[in-house]
């Protein structure tokens, strides 16, 4: 009798770069800097604050978005126009100079040391220089100094997605969404946040309050559908996606969700053909996610097809051999083609390697539902160890090492881990794919 | 295979009583309910007490319970009712109804003697000792109990003396002849270890709910192996059942593969289920894996819960059915023949209708008598806040009624079972059984926290029926796991003597066929477990025939 959502490993194995921006991260928007993380800073570890503020801080003035950079920089010149520098260095940066955008908004901050865009700017620099622990105190900062404003509650919620912190991510949503609860983006982020953390109830639930705010925005729909299929919801599932596909979803993504969304319920060859049409138009417009082969693999089983199912079921396992639904689905091909022990061969490494993804979701669930408690990351990375894994628990070492540093545990472990991850890996039974 | 011999057929045909037309089920067009809840008219009171007080916050073992059972205590014919409950005796208790015919009952419980002691979850029916008294085994959160049939409508508490008290935490049990030494041995599936020190609850979504079973340590399940002389010693482990993570709320007794020995399939939550098969002299060999039923769809572990074996696609094999989750597939798994299962919900049209229900009870069953195997199933959640982080996810769900439209297909036909059979319950335990004799499955639910339900299948048709009851000297022993074949006209069913299937509960011990629109003499084949078969030819329909060896 579990609660968990289903799936849990595709859900993961389906994760997007996030990235960071003053008000989004979907494409034409101000700034879209994606940003490569293996570690944040915790948000609790961040002790700088801000100063007491007299006065809220207005935002960004719209006026100033408007200059010509020509009049941006001139006002920023003189010395004495904090908006202007503030606006000069955002510039900078979306030209992908974050070394310059960290002067100019130190600049502004000698003349407002308290403008929550500065700082909210300094992290987004930092974020695009790989200093994900810089950010993350620039990102709080600026939201002491104007607890209000989303814009750095998301920037901080980004960054721990980003470093696959999901967890956390989730909460700092939550969070904002408290501060505007009309806010769709928070309610969608935190959906996203839950998804890739693996609980697809929790991230349903956040995405249909981003629908009840925002009925028609595809992207939520697209991720609803997503969740739905792995939850089961299958129906629901081929009416959402659709839904998005109508309303501009252009997504391979989206398409290869729907497809597997009527393999998983086709009864028939009609059925079937369609989850085709749909798996193969994602796979040709570039989708090759572990979920598409299986997919593709269900349908043409309902369909008859046992040669064509088989074929590019081995086409999955080549590129994902720890899958185990496709190990499953190909027993079942083989088994119907009379052979035998072929099939014996790929149920049994396909309960090998679904008791294995329930393990490791057990060790992830329990970092979720407590992550303050270091004895989970221990469990986890001496389960990896033991697995000749090694190198994948670094990351949950160096959470763990954040959490209380120079633990001499921690630290014994962090160093073997280190040591492995040097060495050439040649395979990894377990690893989940995708 | 074991030789077989040929009895020479001894024939008791017996009408039982009750078995005219009840003069109250008037017929009814088909937009009629199918069902209807007779339970206060038929005097049954009773409320399941699952023990949490926090009404929003039980535990796994407050969510979990319980089931029920059907059996002719008194041997009078009629079916009696048992409903299991989930606190003491002096707040409730289990309860025994005796059927006094025309589906009104009355409760017998203590001078029966059969109470219970602890937080009951299931029980199992047999004559284990072979004095032809069906005996009742009652599976607990603490001591199970086995009450022997005196045979003089009370019952004895024989535990202690059998030694079959189990411990920790048993949820489902089933008798059959595992060592094939000629008596029945008992099967017991727990659970988790699970203490009052134990982690009661888990934060899941912001809420508190019951902890994940996987958050306990799964407990082994038990086989008491039947000594001959009142008394079993535990031997799981030296037969092969080993069961180092099952977490069991499902146990089948059946001969999957045809080689006349006993099988056992064992439902486990959240981990791969298991396929024991008999390998003869007492020893089982765990083949879920290879056979294809450990896991379903995706290759992804259940939730398994309540469960049945059935031919439902007419094909000569049997197939196989579990409950699930809600957003898992439907378990239903289809038998190829050579020992292998493939998994079938989509095809068979099941996926979408049982995506958002969460299952336990569940059985095969011929409820409108058109001669195929149609599923019906009870459905609740195990968390009371569901609907405040999932509304499509009910914490009581309405009952399910697939019927069987041939080519392995099924449609939802819930809907046309009528109002009292949708009524939302928190569904557990599932019984069926004719308790009219009137040749259809009535059903009998237990429902967590709230009270047990009956239900009269009043399903309005002018299809016939022939319902076998088997009589051996050997007792149970050689009745249970019987395999029975009907032939009338051109067609032709197999089914098998069998109680324990559903969730925790035990069914009615007769082989009830539907036989279409045929009125053709009909002919039976009675295999029976352990060996021998009986033909019986040339019966007249609609009736029950015993049927005995000699």
């Amino acid at each position: 009798m579990r609660l968990s959502g289903q799936l849990k490993g595709s859900a993961r194995a389906g994760a997007r770069p996030a990235c960071f921006s003053f008000t989004g991260c979907c494409p034409g928007n101000r700034a879209a800097h994606a940003v490569s993380l293996w570690v944040v800073v915790a948000a609790g570890l961040i002790t700088a604050g801000c100063r007491p503020v007299a006065a809220p801080v207005p935002p960004s003035s719209p006026e100033y978005s408007q200059l010509p950079l020509e009049e941006v920089r001139r006002r920023a010149n003189s010395g004495t126009d904090a908006r202007a520098l503030r606006e000069l260095a955002y510039r900078t940066l979306q030209q992908g100079d974050a070394e310059g955008a960290l002067r100019q908004s130190d600049l502004a901050l000698t003349l407002d040391a308290n403008s929550s865009d500065a700082h909210n700017i300094r992290g987004m620099a930092y974020a695009q220089l790989s200093r994900p622990g810089d950010a993350a105190r620039e990102f709080q900062i600026a939201v002491k100094c104007a607890p209000k404003r989303l814009g750095p509650r998301l920037n901080l919620g980004r960054l721990f997605l980003t470093a696959g912190q999901y967890a956390v991510a989730a909460q700092v949503f939550q969070e904002a969404l408290r501060v505007d609860p009309k806010s769709e983006k928070a309610a969608r982020l935190a959906g996203d946040a839950w998804r890739l953390a693996g609980s697809s109830l929790t991230a349903q639930k956040y995405y249909r309050k981003a629908l009840d705010l925002h009925p028609d925005n595809p992207q939520t729909l697209a991720r609803l559908g997503e969740v739905l299929v792995n939850r089961g919801r299958c129906d629901e599932a081929r009416e959402i996606l659709a839904r998005a596909r109508e309303l501009g979803d252009k997504e391979a993504r989206t398409r290869s969700y729907l497809g597997l969304a009527w393999a998983i319920t086709a009864a028939g060859p009609e059925e079937a053909a369609t989850a085709l049409e749909h798996l193969e138009g994602a796979r040709a417009a570039g989708e090759q996610g572990s979920h598409v082969y299986y997919g593709l693999g269900l349908a043409y089983l309902t369909r008859g097809d046992l040669k064509q199912s088989a074929q590019v079921l081995n086409e999955g396992l080549q590129r994902y051999p720890d899958v185990p639904g496709l190990h499953y689905t190909l027993a079942d091909v083989l088994a119907r083609t009379g052979r035998a022990a072929e099939s014996q061969k790929s149920r049994e490494r396909s309960a090998e390697l679904t008791v294995l993804h329930a393990r490791e979701e057990r060790f992830v669930d329990a970092l979720s539902e407590h992550p303050n408690e270091i004895r989970r990351y221990l469990d986890y990375a001496d389960w990896l160890f033991g697995r000749g894994e090694g190198a994948r628990a670094l990351p949950v070492l160096q959470q763990a090492l954040r959490i209380r540093p120079k633990d001499p545990e921690i630290s014994r472990r962090l160093t073997r881990a280190q040591k492995q991850a040097t060495r050439p890996v040649t395979s990894s039974p377990g690893r989940k794919a995708g | 295979m074991r030789p077989f011999h040929l009895f020479t057929a001894l024939l008791v045909l017996s009408v039982l009583p009750g078995c005219a037309p009840r003069p109250g089920k008037a017929a009814s067009s088909r937009a009629e309910p199918w069902f209807r809840d007779v339970t206060a008219a038929a005097g049954v009171s009773f409320t399941h007490h699952s023990g949490f007080v926090e009404v929003m916050h039980p535990n796994l073992l407050q969510t979990t319970g319980s089931g029920c059972g059907l059996l002719d205590y008194d041997g009078d014919g009629l079916l009696d009712l048992y409903l299991i409950d989930g606190t003491h005796p002096k707040d409730g208790g289990n309860r025994l109804f005796r059927n006094r015919g025309h589906f009104t009952f009355e409760d017998v419980t203590d001078r029966a003697g059969v109470q219970g002691h602890a937080y009951g979850m299931g029980c199992a029916v047999a004559d284990y000792d072979g004095d032809g008294h069906p005996d009742l085994y009652v599976t607990n959160y603490g001591t199970n109990i086995l009450y022997h049939n005196r045979g003089d409508g009370t019952f004895e508490d024989v535990t202690s003396r059998a030694g079959v008290a189990g411990g920790g935490w048993s949820t489902v049990s089933a008798f059959v002849d595992a060592d094939g030494d000629g008596d029945l041995d008992l099967y017991v599936g727990r659970y988790v270890r699970f203490t009052e020190k134990s982690k009661q609850l888990c934060g899941r979504m912001g809420v508190m709910v019951g902890c994940d079973p996987a958050e306990y340590v799964a407990e082994p399940d038990l086989l008491y192996l039947n000594q001959g002389n009142g008394t079993f010693r535990e031997g799981a482990a030296r037969a092969g059942l080993r069961d180092p993570n099952g977490r069991a709320l499902g146990v089948l007794v059946d001969d999957y593969d045809g080689d006349r020995r006993p099988d056992l399939y064992v439902a486990n939550d959240g981990t791969g289920d298991y396929l024991f098969h008999n390998e003869g002299a007492g020893h089982f060999k765990e083949v879920g894996v290879p056979a294809g039923i450990a896991y379903s769809t995706g290759g992804r572990a259940l939730a398994s819960m309540g469960c049945d074996w059935g031919d439902y696609d007419g094909d000569g094999h049997l197939d196989l059915v579990v409950g699930s989750f809600d957003g898992e597939p439907e378990g239903l798994y289809r038998g190829s023949g050579q020992g292998l299962f493939t998994a079938a919900g989509s095809a068979a049209g099941l996926s979408i209708a049982t995506s958002r229900v969460l299952t336990f009870g569940l059985g095969f069953v011929d409820f409108d008598r058109d001669g195929d195997l149609d599923l019906l199933q009870v459905n609740g959640h195990v968390h009371p806040l569901i609907e405040t982080v999932d509304p499509d996810a009910p914490y009581r769900q309405a009952r399910q009624l697939f019927e069987n439209v041939g080519n392995g297909r099924f449609r939802d036909a819930s809907a046309s079972a009528g109002p009292d059979f949708l009524a939302p319950t928190v569904g557990r335990g599932l019984a069926f059984g004719d308790l009219d004799n009137d040749g259809d499955t009535d059903l009998l639910t237990n429902n967590n926290g709230s009270p047990g339900v009956l239900l009269r299948n009043d399903f309005n048709t002018s299809n016939h029926w022939l319902g076998v009851q088997l009589k051996h000297p050997g007792g149970d022993l050689r009745t249970l796991g019987a395999q029975v074949v009907v032939e009338a006209g051109k067609r032709r069913w197999t089914r098998y003597c069998r109680t324990s299937y559903s969730f925790a509960s035990s069914n009615d011990p007769r082989v009830l066929f539907g036989l279409g629109a045929s009125t053709d003499p009909v002919n039976v084949t009675v295999r029976w477990a352990g060996g021998g078969e009986t033909q019986v030819r040339s019966l007249a329909p609609d009736r029950y025939v015993t049927i005995t060896p000699q």
